[in-house]
Parts: C-alpha cells; sequence; structure tokens
C-alpha cells in the first residue's frame, strides 16, 4: 500500500489530508493512512480532501486514536504476531471507548479497525444476561415480561 | 413365521392450544405507532433542545417525559450508552456475528429488534458461513439414533469432568407417531436429517427446532444409499436417496422447492455405494471396498450435490497388514477414513482436500489391546481437538483414548431404557448452529411443523433405507378417524428380521391426542419380502 510512508527520506512530500472532530480539533493523517478508510478514500479520489473534512460524529478524543490504527496499520515492515499485540493493547479499553471505535469506524469504513473493536465486544457480551445487555445497549423497545417470558421459553435451550 | 405381541395400552395425551394472536394487536401496535411518531414531531417542533438528539433510530420516550433526565441524557451524550443507542443494525449485526449460538438463543430476550436481526435468515447465514470459516470454533457432538447427541468436546481438556450422565443428551421430538424411532439420513450445518413416519424430518439438535418434509416414493428397489447435505451453487440443502444399481434412480429433495424429484445417475458396479453418506464440502461421501480384485481396494466415493453426480475422488492410504478401510468420519476441516469392521487394530488417516493436491495424513494407529472392551464392537467415530480418539463401545460407554500415551478415560452412557439399545447406533456429527434451514425456506406442503400440529399419515407404501415400510389405513373404532399404521423392518442384522408395527396418533377433531401404541414384533428372514398389509391388518383386528 504504502512505499514511501516509513523510509527516512521520502522521494516526495507526504501528502497528508486534514480532519476536523467534532469538537473542532484538527488531526493531520498521511494520504496513505487514510486510504485504510473508504470514505476518505472516495473523498480523496473526488478530489474534496483538499481542505479539512469535517467529522461531526467524531469527537477528539476518539479521532487521535483512529488516527494512530490508520498510521500503525499503514507502517510498512511490521510483522504480523507485533501488530496483533499492538491490536490488543489498542483495544484493551472500557467498552464504552469500543462502541466509539465502532461507530468511528463504521462511519469512516475501516473495516480492519470494525472487525477489531467487534470482535472484542462480542467477546465480553457473550456470557451476559439480557438485561446487562439492555443496560449496556441502553435497550428500551424491550418486551413486557410477557412477552419476554415467551421468548425465552421458545428459547429455553439457550438458557439451559 | 412366528408371531410376538407387546401391545402398550393407550394413553391420552392432551396437547396445549396453539397460541394465535388477534388480529386486533396489530392494529393496536398501528395506532401505537402513529401516537409515537405524532409525539416525536410535537417534540421536535416545540422542543430545538431535544430536535439534535433527535438522529438516532429509536427515541427513548421516559427521556421525553422527564425533562430532568433529558437534560442529564443531554450532557451524557458521550457516554456509552448514548453511543449505543445510535448503533445501527449494521453495527448490531457486526457484532453479534461473532457471538456463539447459545449467546444469540439468549439475547433473543434482550429486545425486539434484537429478536428479528438474530432470527433474520441472512444473519443466520452469515453467522454460519463465519463458523464455517473457522471465525468461531464449532463445539461438535455426535448424533446417533435413537436420536441422542453425545457431546464428546466437553469431555476433552485436563479439567473436563467425569460426568457420564453429562454426555449423552436424549431429544425427544413430539412426531406425529410417538412411536417411532427416527432413523438418521445424515448431518450438514448443524442440522440433523431423520426418517420419520411419514417422511423426513429436520432437526437442529442445539435449538430443538424442528420442521416436517415430505417422504417420497419416487425410487423403488432395495440397497438404497442416501444421505442429507448442503449446495452451495443453489444455496439449498437437499435429501438423496437413490438405489444401489449401477443405471441408478436418486430421488432428490430440495429444501427450497420444497419437492422431490427423480433423476438417474450412472455409477461402477463395483464402487456402488450404499448406505449414508457423509456430508463434506459439498458432497457426500463414502468409502467403498472395490472386491472385484484379488487385494481388496478402497476409494472414497463422491456424489457431488451441485453437479449431481458421482465422482472417484481418492484411493485410501495402502497401509501394512491386512486393515480394509470401509468408514468415513468428519471432524472439522477434516475428512478421516478408518476400519469399521477391524477386530485389533484401528487406524485412522486424514485428508483435506481430493483430487489432484489430495492426501492422506495418518491420525493414529492403535492396538484393541489398549482399550478395554475391545472385544466388543468398537465404532471410532471422532477424536477431539487435543488428539483424543472417541470410542464407543458396544453401546454403553465413550471411551477417550490418548494415542500419545496409550491411556484412557472410560464415560459409561446411562441406559434406562431397554428399548433405546435395541438398534446398531448410527452415528454423525452435528455442531452448534442457529438453525438455517429449519425454519428458514419456505414452508413445504402441509407439514410444517412446530410439532404441536396434529395429523394424520398419508404417506403410501414405500422402502427405506434400515427400514421396510408400509402404511396402512384402518379405522379406530373409538374415533372412526383413519388410523394408519407404519411398519419399519430393521436390517441392521443381517440374518433377522423384526418387523415393527406402529400406530400413529389417533387426532379427534377435539383439540387433544389419544395416542396408542402397538408393537408388534415379527421374526422371521430377511428374504421374507413381508406382504405386511394384509398379514399385520389381521393381526390388528385380533388387538
Amino acid at each position: 500500500m504504502s512505499s514511501s510512508s516509513s523510509s527516512s527520506l521520502p522521494p516526495c512530500p507526504k501528502k497528508m489530508i486534514t480532519l476536523k472532530s467534532s469538537d473542532g480539533e484538527t488531526f493531520q493523517i498521511e494520504e496513505t493512512a487514510a486510504l485504510q478508510s473508504k470514505t476518505l478514500e472516495n473523498m480523496i479520489d473526488e478530489n474534496c480532501a483538499s481542505t479539512p473534512i469535517p467529522l461531526r460524529s467524531i469527537n477528539g478524543k476518539i479521532l487521535a486514536k483512529v488516527v494512530e490504527f490508520c498510521n500503525k496499520h499503514a507502517e510498512v515492515g511490521v510483522d504480523a504476531e507485533s501488530l496483533h499485540a499492538w491490536d490488543a493493547e489498542f483495544v484493551n479499553v472500557e467498552y464504552t471507548t469500543l462502541f466509539d471505535y465502532i461507530l468511528a469506524a463504521n462511519f469512516l469504513e475501516i473495516p480492519t479497525l470494525l472487525d477489531l473493536a467487534s470482535g472484542v465486544v462480542g467477546d465480553m457480551i457473550k456470557g451476559k444476561t439480557p438485561d446487562e445487555i439492555r443496560k449496556m445497549f441502553n435497550i428500551n423497545d424491550a418486551f413486557s415480561p410477557e412477552e419476554e417470558e415467551e421468548v425465552r421459553r421458545a428459547n429455553q435451550w439457550a438458557f439451559e | 413365521m412366528g408371531c410376538r405381541f407387546h401391545v402398550l395400552l393407550p394413553s391420552p395425551v392432551s396437547i396445549g392450544k396453539r397460541s394465535c394472536q388477534p388480529s386486533s394487536c396489530c392494529v393496536l401496535s398501528k395506532r401505537l405507532d402513529l401516537a409515537l411518531f405524532l409525539s416525536k414531531l410535537l417534540d421536535w417542533l416545540y422542543n430545538p433542545l431535544l430536535s439534535n438528539r433527535w438522529k438516532g433510530k429509536q427515541a427513548d420516550l421516559s427521556l421525553k417525559t422527564c425533562p430532568m433526565k433529558r437534560l442529564l441524557a443531554e450532557t451524557s451524550r458521550t457516554s456509552a450508552s448514548a453511543v449505543a443507542e445510535s448503533f445501527t443494525e449494521d453495527i448490531l449485526i457486526e457484532i453479534l456475528s461473532r457471538l456463539p449460538v447459545k449467546s444469540l438463543g439468549r439475547f433473543k430476550c434482550v429486545s425486539k429488534q434484537w429478536q428479528s436481526l438474530i432470527s433474520d435468515p441472512g444473519f443466520t447465514k452469515s453467522h454460519l458461513q463465519r463458523l464455517k470459516a473457522g471465525d468461531i470454533i464449532p463445539s461438535q457432538r455426535i448424533v446417533k439414533s435413537p436420536l441422542e447427541t453425545i457431546d464428546y468436546e466437553l469431555l476433552d481438556g485436563d479439567t473436563g469432568g467425569g460426568e457420564g450422565s453429562m454426555v449423552v443428551k436424549s431429544h425427544e421430538i413430539r412426531m406425529a407417531d410417538p412411536s417411532w424411532e427416527p432413523g438418521l439420513m445424515g448431518c450438514c450445518d448443524g442440522l440433523v436429517c431423520l426418517t420419520v413416519s411419514d417422511g423426513f424430518l429436520l432437526y437442529n439438535p442445539t435449538t430443538k427446532e424442528f420442521r416436517n418434509l415430505p417422504g417420497s416414493d419416487l425410487v423403488q428397489g432395495d440397497d438404497f444409499f442416501h444421505g442429507f447435505g448442503y449446495d452451495s451453487i443453489s444455496d439449498d440443502y437437499k435429501i438423496v436417496q437413490g438405489d444401489g444399481s449401477t443405471n441408478c434412480q436418486v430421488a432428490i429433495f430440495s429444501l427450497k422447492s420444497g419437492s422431490w424429484r427423480k433423476i438417474h445417475v450412472q455409477q461402477e458396479s463395483h464402487r456402488a455405494v450404499y448406505d449414508r453418506g457423509v456430508y463434506w464440502k459439498g458432497a457426500l461421501h463414502w468409502c467403498v471396498v472395490d472386491g472385484s480384485r484379488s487385494k481388496k481396494e478402497s476409494a472414497i466415493m463422491s456424489f457431488d450435490l451441485s453437479e449431481e453426480k458421482f465422482h472417484q475422488v481418492l484411493f485410501v492410504p495402502e497401509v501394512d497388514g491386512d486393515l480394509v478401510f470401509d468408514g468415513v468420519g468428519i471432524h472439522g476441516a477434516d475428512l478421516f477414513t478408518y476400519p469399521v469392521s477391524s477386530i485389533d487394530r484401528f487406524e485412522a488417516w486424514k485428508t483435506n482436500e481430493y483430487g489432484r493436491g489430495g492426501s492422506w495424513t495418518k491420525l493414529f494407529s492403535v492396538s484393541a489391546e489398549g482399550i478395554p472392551g475391545g472385544e466388543y464392537w468398537q465404532i471410532p467415530v471422532a477424536y477431539t481437538r487435543s488428539g483424543k480418539i472417541v470410542f464407543l463401545i458396544d453401546v454403553y460407554q465413550i471411551i477417550l483414548f490418548n494415542p500419545e500415551d496409550n491411556t484412557y478415560k472410560e464415560y459409561p452412557i446411562e441406559a434406562d431404557d431397554d428399548i433405546r439399545w435395541r438398534d446398531a447406533p448410527t452415528l454423525c456429527q452435528s455442531r452448534d448452529t442457529v438453525g438455517r434451514g429449519v425454519q428458514q425456506f419456505p414452508n413445504t406442503g402441509d407439514t410444517k411443523g412446530k410439532g404441536d400440529q396434529p395429523h394424520t399419515l398419508s404417506a403410501p407404501p414405500c422402502f427405506r433405507t434400515g427400514h421396510l415400510r408400509c402404511c396402512v389405513g384402518r379405522s379406530a373404532p373409538s374415533t372412526q378417524v383413519p388410523l394408519p399404521l407404519a411398519c419399519t423392518r430393521d436390517r441392521t442384522n443381517a440374518g433377522e428380521s423384526h418387523l415393527r408395527l406402529k400406530s400413529t396418533p389417533i387426532v379427534s377433531s377435539e383439540p387433544k391426542i389419544l395416542r396408542s401404541r402397538v408393537r408388534v414384533t415379527l421374526r422371521g428372514r430377511r428374504s421374507n419380502q413381508p406382504s405386511p398389509c394384509s398379514g399385520l391388518s389381521k393381526l390388528l383386528d385380533s388387538v
């Protein structure tokens, strides 16, 4: 993907694009790294990336992490094992932050990050009860107690 | 012909009323939707503060009624719960598709949205694909007939419990004919296909969902081969049933179309397949011994479910001694072959692909001496993730054999019902899936099943592997409702055959089932092509 980004003396100046978070912070990211995001790739293709790109749904704190993730994954010469370890450390955060990562990855269409964060959330929630899930995901369209009892009965196998 | 009678007295069994939703519910829910919409609209018009957060799909009603809470929600906009609220269905699917089946079953209770997402056909398909691709390690188990599953993977590992009673799980399906012991047609994608009195039954041992499928009388004759599997080209599950001749007739049931059709397929006489084929990578597989040569030679034959043709895919490995490979099994992504009838040594070889790149790797080779109960019938049925071999000794215990140090552990199977063990066990493997196929193809005919729908049998006389059956109509004196009868003949014991005669439930107009079981066992030679209809009718008249 990127042939010149990590060498100390790039043959030509790195092409940078600017992202602006919901709270007004700006971030510079190399175009090669930004290409991991399909959303940004489209903007670059359509020459819309010359001015700062406003990302109203992503705050500065999260956008900083997303840029960090893209930079790491665009690095050349990182072996799979150490990248795996880096990823594990990257997602070693509260589930609230993971949710933010997922939303950002979904908005920016970064499949690697979406995959990583969803996988960790999956591991986190697989042992939980429906009640715990409702709290975690702030779900309000819950069943009435009778309805829930009926659904539960129909899926009794999963509670055994 | 000597006859023996076992007559079980009828016992009335009532079935629960089917729940039905009054149509007024729908009207009500539509009205509620409208009310919700109007309240949202008013909020939006009169409350500029709220209009900001009205981007999410689901509006929290409680927030609208409580200004204080609303204010809190606004200030804690970045909290996880607020973030989760803006999760689209795509994001939820992304997370849910990574969950094990059991969690998914539980999470159907979370909310209406989660329930409909998890039950969606597209979701179960992608979940299964992920499972197959190895993203989620499936837990496999053995399915045997009569219907029981053995979760042998639970036994694997150092901390594995020695709880023998935990191993075997018996599955009770409410069938049209409760006395019928279902035969195994095959397993694929976690689904088990069974032969039942009035056709076939697709069953998911994980979710316990099932569905009735019609039988077929397209293929006449004997020496059947059969199987059940998935055709990825047409995205369809198929039941295959054929006679064993060289220009054989094959009846194929497609779950998508819900119907049977007949084709003619060529196969070589000395490599003709019979009995159940094992599903692996889009085809059914058999290990066939070619007895036409001086040295017995075995080959793996396949019936491709997309092409609907036979192929010879691989010769089995040549080994020292006189081992004859004639069995195939499956574990994970591998197909393995083993000698079913070997008495003193067990050996298994596995392969991951066939065709030009196909080759075998030795899995294990153990002497029967090291296995307790070695003189009895042993079936090496599977191997565990840590490489231990699962033996079924007769039908009373499972042995987990560690070929590395020749140690073993015994797990007795509790047998509380003598009827259960009458037939030789037939085995195949299945794994946990949400149940694509059971509910998610168009319903076929009138035999859609949630199990609580009583129906009479009307299957024409037909023959089926392992069972020779015919149905006889007869009026039950008490109810004046036709009482069809089915006869089965087991071919498991070559010299002797049992003819069992079974009656189906008598269905009356009242919502209850009167179960009557009549079992007649006839002992006779296999060559006695029965004319059971007349003979058994007479017997029944005397009952």
